[in-house]
């Protein structure tokens, strides 16, 4: 199945902004996390198109997985 | 001379002709002055107000026990007729506000700022565009320096001091160390050089911090 | 006195006079400083009918205890009105180092009173202050009012100015400190220029005692060390600063577009993200008075026709003149932005009023004859921030902000405002617990009075669902006496990310003396909410204030996460009535207020 995944702020250094994989049915949040080394300690939002989810979320065909660091601002 | 190579015989006749403002003479303006002077810069005329004192001695290189209390700039003209008899040196004993109109001269190529003080730092960047010639400013502090050029029309200086960025760690640590203050005067006179030989990637528009104890620098573009 | 200098200045503009008072000390204790302290001595001494031009209103700079001392983020000082813009009581606050400025020349604060006869600006040099022609400065920015007062009085001065937009009565002007730091909302700057005040001017070279010298230690590294360890604010916030937020609102689907007329979310939101400007054009970051955290941007556009440099823009700036006004060009908003600070005047409800001002044409309300404006047009919003300024042309009516503007031509409904100020970056259709926090706040349309993006959205310090209304109105009342305290006590709000109520407190205790529990501190916090709602009460608001634009009501979200979506307003607010122990009209109870004695 294909996901986009979006990467924001620090997590964009020496990875990517946007791209697609394909990963095999029943993948996790955390699978992807993994995989692209992002510091857990260091994890932000979460969304799946646009809901916040937590690590255990599971992908579906088509969803966009938006990851970003602890941030704040306003 | 031996700068033969980095400079040619050109180049070393044109800073020979050259003419540097230099306003202080405490610790930047001693190490620029001497860098300059065995540079082999023909002229350089420098201000300063005061004597030199105990608490000197830890950044000033014409600071010593035989020094302490005399004019800074009579000694600094004696060392420099030592190191380079051949430059033409004027010191004034005034702060450069006071006396600069007095021995303004219009074959000053360029001016110094080794001044210790933000006030006085602007007022000397009002006239340097007031006499349409360039200014190459520095300032120490604790670990710290930063250094740039400033031409007439340009307004880094100013922007800096908009901006509020003058302080972060520069001037507002207590005591200035020897390294930073020979590190930065030698900046300067690189500066120097560079601006009235025209060669070279002059610090326009940008100011380099560095930071000695992380052993840092980083250049910050304000036009 | 320790953390507070026990000292105020009033001056009497009228008079020409510049008198030192004793700050009553019966009041620090419930209302701690800066916010609260201002706001209790501005209803002590003023009506709240008060015509909030006249002469008969005050304006009040104050201080915490905490500005200027050793904790971190401690540069922020309020400025205490009655607004302008909406005549709520307005207290807005800025950093910097004005304030620090202010106590290390021994005083709290300064209290403005009266109309001078001709321009004037205030120079305090320690314990000397007097007023001084400001003739020659009037109508000249920013920039140029600071640098002509610090060449006149001390390079080393702290100088808090108004620009044009505050001379000429612009409804949301602003107070601008050394150059770019403001008291940005509710239009403070207008009521200095209504009483011919250009600017103050401050030095101060003495020192804060503190209570408990160890103990004030110990606190303060403490909370730097908390902060040093959150990944907000030692890493996020300094490296991106509050424009990471773009495309987090952007992916949550709350990032408003075009007036909050389409869905909240920005096709090109990355082309004006946090990301796109440290890539493209951040010189560096920037901290306000010893602050660690250092979320300010210097910004340079170096060539083109928005070649400029200065500090933003904020997270809040490039909302309000980006996707709010469906501009994709982060050039033009920065210069847009710069501007706004020469000139004075608050980039959220400038872009709020141009956005419903380019709707109401587009829907052919505003005739195009009068004046041609379209969505994604940068160089019109460079224009109209200058002309608002100057109120020249369709300037003069965009400078009464957007609720006016709309009103005007029959439809105030276009307006984007919660009593009458212009919301800000947040659609809260996706976020039903902002939609609560805007329709409550005590000074109209804002964020900063309870953020409840941060629970939210963020997640910090807890996730909570944003389309649910349960626990929103609990969660917000806490939310907003925290952050009155905070304000009160002179460190910054952004020091909440990493920051609890222990850590503050003991911060105050050891730094006042003044021995009360956490709770207790809150509870100032719940006082000050309290005392701000009964002005209003009393300056004429009801609970019929208490409400949102009925697009926000109505009009479901049209696409994105949150999908379908209205603010359940109705559900959320009698509750938070309840909570706050207010009736059902939003009028605090008789018990209540003797719970919170004094009030």
């Amino acid at each position: 199945m294909k996901v986009k995944v979006k990467l924001f702020a620090t997590f964009r250094k020496g990875r990517f902004k946007e791209e697609i994989f394909d990963y095999p049915e029943g993948t996790k949040v955390e699978d992807v996390v993994k995989q692209l080394s992002l510091p857990v300690k260091e994890l932000g939002i979460i969304f799946i198109n646009g809901k916040h989810v937590s690590l255990e979320a599971k992908l579906r065909e088509g969803d966009v997985l938006s990851i970003f660091p602890l941030v704040g601002g306003g | 001379m031996r700068n033969f190579n980095a400079i040619s015989r050109e180049e070393q006749e044109k800073l020979k002709r050259s003419h540097v403002l230099v306003a202080g003479c405490g610790g930047l303006g001693g190490y620029v002055i001497s860098y300059l002077a065995r540079l082999g810069v023909g002229r350089i005329t420098a201000f300063d107000p005061d004597e030199f004192a105990e608490h000197n001695l830890n950044r000033q290189i014409f600071a010593d026990m035989s020094t302490i209390n005399r004019t800074k700039v009579e000694v600094v003209k004696e060392n420099l007729s030592l190191i380079n008899p051949e430059v033409k040196f004027t010191g004034i004993k005034a702060r450069f506000e006071e006396g600069f109109e007095e021995v303004w001269e219009n074959d000053i190529k360029v001016v110094v700022d080794a001044l210790d003080s933000i006030p006085s730092r602007l007022e000397l960047a009002r006239i340097c565009k007031e006499k349409e010639v360039p200014l190459v400013y520095g300032m120490v502090g604790g670990w710290y320096g930063e250094i740039g050029t400033q031409f007439p029309e340009d307004e880094t200086l100013e922007n800096l001091c908009r901006m509020g960025v003058k302080g972060q760690g520069v001037e507002k640590e207590g005591g200035v160390l020897s390294f930073v203050v020979g590190g930065i005067a030698a900046l300067q006179a690189a500066e120097v050089v560079k601006v009235i030989l025209g060669r070279g990637e002059i610090l326009r528009e940008k100011v380099i911090f560095f930071d000695f104890l992380e052993a840092e620098s980083e250049i910050m573009e304000l036009f | 006195m320790y953390g507070w200098m026990g000292k105020i200045l009033r001056v009497d503009l009228t008079a020409g006079t510049v008198r030192l008072e004793e700050i009553d000390k019966e009041l620090l204790h419930g209302y701690i400083g800066a916010r609260g302290l201002g706001t209790k001595i501005f209803c002590n001494e003023v009506d709240p009918k008060v015509d909030p031009l006249s002469e008969e209103n005050k304006i009040i700079f104050m201080t915490g205890p905490l500005t200027g001392t050793l904790a971190s983020s401690a540069g922020r000082y309020n400025v205490v009105t009655k607004g302008v813009l909406n005549g709520t009581i307005a207290a807005s606050n800025s950093g910097g180092s004005f304030g620090p400025e202010l106590k290390y020349a021994g005083y709290d604060g300064v209290i403005i009173e009266g109309k001078a006869k001709e321009p004037v600006y205030l120079w305090i040099n320690d314990d000397e202050a007097e007023l001084r022609s400001a003739s020659h400065i009037w109508g000249t920015n920013v920039v140029a009012t600071t640098d002509t007062i610090k060449a006149e009085t001390d390079e080393e001065a702290k100088v808090a100015c108004i620009g044009p937009a505050g001379e000429n009565l612009v409804k949301f002007a602003c107070i601008m400190n050394e150059y770019n730091r403001a008291a940005g909302r509710s239009g403070v700057g207008a009521i200095m220029g209504s009483k011919n005040l250009k600017a103050i001017a401050v030095r101060g070279t003495g020192g804060i005692e503190v209570a408990d010298r160890e103990g004030f230690k110990a606190a303060v590294l403490d909370a730097r060390k908390k902060l040093k360890e959150h990944p907000v604010t030692s890493s996020g916030l300094p490296s991106y600063g509050t424009n990471v937020l773009i495309n987090i609102l952007n992916e949550h689907g709350g990032l408003p577009v075009k007036n909050f007329s389409e869905a909240a979310v920005f096709p090109n939101a990355e082309k004006i993200s946090g990301e796109y400007q440290a890539e493209k054009y951040l010189v560096r970051n920037k901290g306000c008075f010893g602050c660690s955290i250092a979320c300010g941007r210097i910004t340079r556009i170096k060539e083109g026709k928005f070649r400029s440099l200065g500090e933003g823009p904020e997270y809040e700036a490039t909302w309000a003149f980006g996707s709010n006004l469906g501009i994709d060009n982060f050039e033009a908003i920065s210069k847009a932005n710069f501007l706004c600070n020469e000139l004075g005047l608050d980039p959220i409800t400038m872009g709020g009023t141009l956005a419903c001002a380019v709707e109401m044409v587009q829907k052919e309300i505003i005739p195009r004859d009068k004046i041609n404006l379209d969505w994604g047009d940068g160089e019109m919003l460079i224009e109209m921030v200058r002309k608002t300024a100057y109120r020249e042309g369709f300037g003069d009516e965009l400078a009464e902000g957007s609720y006016r503007l709309a009103e005007s031509y029959g439809h105030p409904e276009f307006s984007m405002t919660v009593k009458k100020q212009e919301l800000p970056a947040y659609d809260p259709r996706g976020q039903q617990g902002i939609g609560l926090e805007y329709a409550t706040s005590n000074r109209g349309g804002c964020h900063v009075r309870g953020y409840m993006t941060s629970p939210e959205v963020l997640g910090v310090p807890v996730k909570v669902d944003p389309d649910t209304v349960e626990g929103k109105p609990e969660l917000l009342k806490t939310f907003q006496d925290l952050t009155a305290l905070i304000d009160s006590s002179g460190i910054c709000l952004f020091v909440t990310f990493a920051l609890g109520l222990p850590e503050i407190a003991e911060q105050l205790r050891t730094a006042t003396g003044f021995n009360i529990s956490d709770e207790e501190y809150l509870k100032a916090g719940e006082r000050i909410w309290n005392l701000e709602r009964l002005f209003n009460l009393k300056a004429g608001f009801s609970g019929k204030d208490d409400t949102l634009p009925e697009r926000l009501l109505k009009e479901p979200m049209k696409d994105g996460p949150h999908k379908g979506n209205v603010v359940k307003l109705d559900v959320m607010l009698p509750l938070y009535y309840k909570v706050r122990g207010w009736d059902e009209n939003g009028v605090p109870t008789e018990e209540k207020l003797k719970e919170l004695d004094p009030v």
